[in-house]
């Protein structure tokens, strides 16, 4: 530190120290020429002074051309010489080093272990790998090797180093390519440029099947197929010309017979002059991407067969860009021939009937908003102008801030579904229409129609009683017929009321008892059966699901007419339900006059009659009635007969849902 | 026999039917009646109402025993007629016999839940509607008791 006391002896001071700068410059000068013989360095037990007698300067010229670092350091490993490559190594100019403990070299924790290896250098030699400490703290891999340099009078060691800094970059880049190599999933191997395996990493042994060991420094050809070889050969033949085969697909055998798709690059390995040596390929097992490749274009195959056939096509907005691309089909339905759609909006919009240009509007800004379009508009063919209906279905796909950046979705043609929408809620109103009139009519025939027969009935009826006796035979019979005719129209108008209102007043359908029914019937025929002396017998009869009334309308009417079309013997009919898949099958069975089978299903019709009133009375509606009431239940009535065999109805009744009371359990 | 019935009231019926055939048939029906006194028969559903409020005052004014009472009528029909007539506490207590030739369903529930006391369809058969109207004539006329004045 430099004090300044006073002006004359401040100048002796600078003058003093210039002039030991000079001494140490020469010093220096001399110890780098070795032209210094000794040194004299201050020590705790005073100033220590060493010789370099053994050091000329030949010696010292050649340390300082050497690549490697040297010092010269004392017994106590205190460095007397070192050349400028240590120095630049250590990151400190050499005249600092100079002197220095050659352990202030290493990081502090490592010095000790330092010394240990310097005092090792005493017994012959020593050789590790360690870190120099730079004054910035920077650690520099190296090589030391220490060597005892025998000198009888100063005994002193040779520290040699070698900076690793660079090998050791170039070893850390090896691992990490053969850390690359070992970990890629591709094969990588090399081979000579006979096709002789030198290399072949874990991503080959995972292709291919075979080991390292099983392939290295066999041929290449037991991976590849016969019909590969020649191809392979060509490979090699480019290669040798210096050439790189880049990406090309072909075929290899594994090691258990299985083919497998690769993708391959083959490079040559030259060496530094350029000369071939061999070859590296990286081989990428493509058999999965080249299936789902295939699997791919099937599948737009598919979709593209899918969409023609459903009459649709597909489209993809570009919502940001606002370009609209459309696939040939959707080109066809708006018939464009393929290609020929323009991509904007104005252009599809052109193509939409003015009415719903609005619409199609606001369902796509709609559409924009919810992420979904759903929506149907008219279009106007360009081909042959005709209007059709497109639905129109989509999503919208948002970017990352949620904006909408693309719609994809399908067009359809459903013009026919919407033709027969129409054509459908057209029959619906139609059907609502002719059912109110039907029900109408039902109200005229039950009140207006009969005011008036009533009155012809009644007046006759009334002149007949006012005027008994006054009138002669002839008067009181056209009276007779006046009413008859007028009673016989009221039963036809009655029973085509009934005809129309089994559907219009049908009642829900329950659990209905058929041995209940059929009781009920046979007391309200009670007079008939009588009459006729019938004989009727039945089978247990199950509970089915129905209209009651109806139900007990259809038996009647069934036995009724069993009774009233007997022959000459009196009607014996016999009842019988059979259960069949999905339901039951009931006959009802006579011994009566049988019908003609051309006539088996006229009878069903209204107001068909096979006889005349007088051979069998009846307004001819009984079994029109029955067929509706069994088709309201969703069964069918026929008839099996032969004239003077009797007849056997059957009707199929659907199977019983609520009570499930069996045939036999309901047996009496 | 020294227990003399006590003579029962003759009763006034109202007819309400627009078919003068109809009208003439009940006539008919009740001419040689011993217990109705007099059928007043009006034509329209309008003309029914009138009839029934004529106020006290009005020398024409009469309140019937019962009503024959058909459906279907011009003006106001006769299911409004009921309705009114069993919504109006002076005369929901007259009997009223429904008498029409519909056989609806709908007329049928219709009526009783207007709170018709019965319903009756004109038979077609001369003789089936004069035992009609006599049953209703002796069982409203002698059978029930009817509701005091």
């Amino acid at each position: 530190m430099l004090r300044v006391r006073q002006v004359g002896s401040a100048e002796r001071e600078i003058e003093e120290l210039r002039a030991r700068l000079a001494e140490a410059e020469q010093t220096l000068q001399a110890i780098r020429r070795g032209g210094v013989d000794g040194i004299a360095v201050d020590g705790p037990s005073g100033p220590q002074i060493f010789t370099l007698r053994s050091a000329d300067e030949p010696y010292r010229f050649l340390a300082e051309c050497m690549s490697e670092g040297v010092a010269y350091l004392n017994p106590d490993c205190t460095i007397l010489f070192c050349n400028q490559r240590l120095g630049e190594m250590v990151g400190r100019p050499i005249e600092k080093l100079v002197a220095l403990p050659a352990t202030t070299l290493v990081p502090a924790a490592e010095r000790e272990q330092f010394q240990n290896f310097l005092m090792h250098g005493f017994k012959g030699s020593g050789r590790r790998e360690l870190q120099f400490e730079r004054s910035d703290g920077h650690l520099i891999p190296a090589l030391a090797s220490v060597n005892l340099i025998p000198n009888e009078q100063a005994p002193g060691l040779c520290l040699i180093t070698t900076d690793l800094r660079e090998s050791k970059r170039i070893e850390e880049n090896l691992i990490r390519l053969a850390s690359i190599v070992t970990n890629s999933n591709d094969a990588i191997v090399g081979k000579t440029l006979d096709g002789v395996v030198t290399s072949w990493n874990p991503g080959a042994e995972a292709i291919y099947g075979y080991s390292a060991d099983e392939v290295i420094g066999k041929p290449i050809f037991m991976v590849i197929p016969p019909d590969r070889r020649q191809e392979s050969e060509a490979i090699l033949d480019q290669i040798k010309q210096g050439k790189r085969v880049h990406h090309l697909e072909t075929e290899r055998v594994r090691k258990d017979g299985k083919r497998v798709q690769i993708s391959l690059s083959c490079s040559p390995i030259k060496d530094s002059k350029g000369k071939v040596l061999g070859a590296s390929t990286i081989s990428r097992d493509i058999t999965q991407s080249k299936r789902a490749e295939h699997e791919l274009r099937i599948s737009q195959e598919r979709l593209a067969l899918a969409l023609q056939a459903g009459r649709s096509g597909s489209f993809e907005w570009d919502i940001a860009n606002d370009v609209t691309v459309w696939s040939p089909e959707t080109e066809q339905l708006y018939g464009l021939s393929p290609g020929a759609f323009g991509g904007t909006r104005e252009d599809w919009e052109s193509l939409v009937v003015p009415e719903d240009r609005g619409g199609m509007q606001t369902a796509l800004l709609q559409s924009l908003r919810t992420g979904e379009l759903v929506a149907a508009w008219r279009i106007r063919r360009r081909d042959n102008g005709e209007i059709h209906w497109i639905d129109a279905r989509a999503k919208v796909f948002l970017d990352p801030a949620g904006l909408p950046v693309r719609m994809v979705g399908i067009n359809v043609d459903i013009t026919d579904r919407k033709r027969s929408q129409e054509e459908l809620a057209m029959r619906a109103e139609e059907l609502a229409r002719s059912n109110s009139e039907l029900q109408q009519f039902a109200y005229v025939a039950s009140h207006d129609l009969q005011e008036p027969l009533r009155m012809v009935a009644s007046y006759t009826q009334l002149l007949r009683k006012r005027y008994q006796g006054q009138l002669d035979a002839d008067a009181n019979e056209f009276i007779q017929y006046a009413v008859d005719g007028a009673v016989r129209m009221q039963r036809l108008i009655n029973a085509l009321l009934a005809y129309s209102r089994v559907n219009t007043q049908g009642k829900e359908f329950a659990a209905v008892d058929c041995e209940r029914l059929l009781e009920v019937a046979l007391s309200n025929l009670k007079p008939s059966i009588e009459e006729a002396h019938a004989v009727i017998t039945h089978d247990p009869l199950p509970t089915v699901q129905g209209d009651e009334t109806q139900m007990g309308q259809l038996f009647q009417n069934l036995v009724g007419n069993a009774i009233k079309f007997h022959g000459s013997d009196p009607p014996r009919i016999h009842l019988a339900a059979q259960p069949q898949a999905g339901g039951w099958r009931f006959s009802v069975q006579d011994n009566g006059i049988g019908i003609e089978p051309e006539n088996a299903s006229r009878i069903f019709v209204i107001f068909q009659r096979l006889h005349t009133r007088e051979e069998y009375p009846g307004t001819g509606m009984g079994l029109a009635i029955s067929k509706k009431v069994v088709e309201r239940h969703g069964g069918r009535i026929w008839v099996e007969s032969q004239p003077g065999k009797g007849s056997t109805f059957l009707f199929t009744l659907p199977e019983v849902t609520g009570d499930k009371r069996t045939a036999a359990s309901a047996a009496h | 026999m020294t227990n003399v019935p006590r003579p029962a009231p003759l009763i006034e019926i109202l007819l309400v039917e627009d078919n003068p055939g109809d009208i003439r048939l009940m006539r008919e029906a009740l001419r040689e009646s011993k217990i109705v006194r007099r059928i007043h028969s009006v034509t329209d559903g309008q003309k029914a109402i009138d009839f029934l409020r004529k106020p006290n005052n009005d020398p024409d004014a009469v309140r019937p025993d019962i009503i024959f009472l058909d459906l279907n009528l011009p003006r106001k029909d006769g299911r409004e007629v009921l309705a009114e007539i069993k919504a109006d506490s002076k005369l929901r207590r007259i009997p009223v016999v429904i008498l029409t030739s519909s056989q609806a369903e709908e007329d049928i529930l219709r009526s009783y839940d207007n709170h018709a006391n019965c319903y009756v369809t004109k038979p077609v058969d001369l003789e089936k509607f004069m035992e009609v109207v006599h049953t209703i004539e002796n069982f409203w006329g002698g059978t029930v008791e009817r509701p005091p004045e």
